[in-house]
């Protein structure tokens, strides 16, 4: 069974899913460890991580179809990539569908600016026309080779120049009657209202396409009260935290480097301290050097064993 | 010329030489057996990598075009220029365009007029271009972003096709100006294609594009001296030969049950080939270590 069909299952099963979204291998391996049910990647994400650049389409096809190709060996859940534009027009996006496919992921999402593109929440946002977008998703779902490997359709046209709610759900429609399997639109704030007409207009016309949600990292959902379940009351299928474990391990690595810098090796020291108690702290074990070792007095031969005679190490 | 980078290279050969043929090549060993049979410089073009991975250019992305690049620049030590087609995006993808194939190695790269992403249909001669603004914009960012002041900013037009000559000699020389440090086109007619190198103001390179629909000119390298052109490249003068030696010897196997080949003249042939990967050297690197 493909991480495709279980994605889908998923989506059937639940009232909802959520996640939070991550960048790179390791981070899959904790969210999964947690008892997280998908694996959600983002572009800024990766963009940032790997490559030390902003979200402005910098990144490449192959870098992140091998990032998440990497991510999908690492853990066993269904992993979502955002693969942008599809790098470029309906051409570029076939070979981007048989890449990410071959890579091994559960699916990934297309969106409807123009290429390059820019940060879902970045101003000066262009979107192609209908048209083309919705070429571009017929391109990716013909070019997809198992019916079981999620496609979506993203939509920036709420904030977008030329756009707006109305044209985001006209864009919602087609790319669910496309066979999209999925549908999501960008918000530029914390205004429900918009997530509730754009759930309510596309589910009249489509009403059986599941929709996604981005319960972005931009907004300020501090200053509301909105919780996941009422995102899922409007028709929500499936919903990530964006950029969550890019802040949160920014945060601990300045944190642990401010610190270190403040007080030398009592730092460091004050840190083991800390990670005894805590569920990462046994990370050797986390990282598999206990399965590796099973392995190999499985299938090496006795006399290379003997190397861990008398010697010291993880 | 500061120093002894890949671009000082190029720049010393401009220098030098009246004229420079760059062999069209497309990875690391063709480039090695340009080399060693005498060529001074080689072009990595979009039509031959796209070939090369039976993609199109069009779908080459950036992180192929920079690996490329890395695998042809540590195999030879004459100076690459690479064909960084429409820059993949806009001034700001233009700069890391320059960024990434600088540090790969490259002398120089040529960034063009055509929209981005580019089409398939340009094989076709079908070529949309963009504004002369953009243009600018894109060859400005590229100009900026090198680190090393002798790498090669070549800017290519193609509206000498899409839109007239004359708009091809304008943006040629507006791209001049704006620091471009040599120029690349395409002219249609043979008028034009002798025309060009005095109605632009600066180095002017040539696409010797042998085997196209469109008949565009060809010239000897001696006729390119003397029409004053300072570079030609040559996109399909090895990849087209290439392709029927492979189909004669495929054919050759599988009508006669054998490749065809003398094997006497294989043995020799067969040694050329470790010479120009260089298996000797390692051998010696062996025989003094591991193998003693």
């Amino acid at each position: 069974m493909t991480t495709g069909h279980t994605l889908k299952q998923l989506l059937q099963n639940r009232q909802y899913i959520y996640t939070p979204g991550i960048a790179t291998p390791l981070n899959a391996m904790i969210v999964e460890k947690l008892g997280y049910e998908y694996i959600y990647v983002g572009g800024y994400d990766v963009s940032l991580t790997l490559l030390g650049l902003p979200d402005v389409g910098l990144i490449t096809e192959p870098e992140m179809v091998t990032n998440a190709g990497h991510i999908a060996r690492a853990v066993n859940l269904p992993v979502i990539v955002d693969a942008d534009t599809g790098y470029g027009n309906a051409i570029n996006v076939i070979r981007t569908v048989q890449n990410f496919e071959k890579a091994g992921v559960a699916g990934i999402h297309i969106e409807d600016q123009v290429s390059p593109k820019r940060c879902g929440h970045a101003a000066g946002k262009t979107i192609v026309s209908l048209d083309e977008a919705v070429g571009k998703m017929r391109a990716a779902l013909d070019a997809r080779k198992s019916p079981d490997f999620l496609i979506m359709g993203r939509t920036d046209a709420v904030a977008a120049q030329g756009g707006g709610l109305d044209e985001a759900v006209r864009r919602g429609c087609e790319f669910a009657k496309s066979g999209c399997d999925m549908v999501w639109a960008e918000f530029p704030n914390t205004d429900m209202e918009l997530a509730r007409d754009f759930a309510k207009g596309v589910h009249e016309i489509c009403p059986n396409v599941p929709l996604y949600f981005n319960f972005s990292s931009n907004l300020n959902w501090q200053e509301t009260s909105v919780t996941f379940d009422d995102v899922a009351a409007l028709g929500y299928k499936a919903m990530h935290t964006s950029l969550a474990a890019l802040r949160a391990s920014m945060v601990a690595t300045w944190d642990y480097a401010q610190d270190l810098k403040n007080h030398g090796s009592a730092a460091e020291i004050n840190f083991q301290t800390h990670l005894k108690t805590h569920p990462m702290g046994a990370f050797h074990e986390f990282a598999g050097f206990a399965k590796i070792r099973e392995m190999e007095k499985k299938y090496l031969p006795v006399e290379e064993l003997e190397k861990y005679e008398d010697t010291s190490g993880l | 010329m500061s120093g002894n980078s890949a671009g000082s290279k190029l720049r010393k050969l401009i220098a030098d030489q009246a004229f420079i043929p760059s062999m069209g090549i497309w990875d690391a060993y063709s480039a090695r057996v340009s080399e060693a049979s005498g060529i001074k410089c080689v072009h990595l073009g979009g039509y031959q990598l796209g070939a090369h991975y039976v993609i199109t250019e069009p779908l080459i992305s950036l992180t192929e075009l920079a690996n490329s690049t890395r695998y042809i620049t540590s195999a030879v030590d004459i100076p690459l220029i690479v064909d960084a087609g429409a820059g993949f995006g806009e001034p700001l993808h233009c700069r890391h365009t320059v960024h990434e194939i600088e540090r790969a190695g490259a002398a120089g790269l040529h960034i063009e007029d055509q929209i981005y992403p580019k089409r398939v249909h340009y094989h076709l001669g079908i070529e949309h271009v963009v504004s002369r603004e953009d243009f600018l914009d894109r060859i400005k960012a590229a100009v900026d972003a090198r680190n090393d002041p002798d790498f090669l900013i070549i800017a290519r037009t193609d509206a000498m096709h899409t839109v007239s000559y004359q708009e091809g000699v304008d943006r040629a020389n507006m791209c001049l100006e704006a620091g471009a440090d040599m120029i690349m086109c395409a002219p249609d007619r043979q008028e034009e294609a002798d025309n060009a190198p005095k109605d632009i103001k600066g180095h002017v390179a040539y696409i010797n594009s042998e085997g196209n629909k469109l008949r565009r000119p060809l010239y000897s390298t001696d006729e390119f001296e003397k029409t004053g052109y300072k570079l030609a490249t040559y996109p399909t003068a090895l990849l087209c030969p290439v392709t029927q030696v492979i189909k004669q010897v495929v054919g050759n196997l599988l009508k006669n049950g054998v490749s065809g080949h003398d094997p006497e003249e294989m043995i020799p042939q067969r040694k050329e080939v470790e010479d120009l990967i260089g298996l000797e050297e390692l051998y010696k690197l062996e025989s003094s270590t591991v193998e003693k």
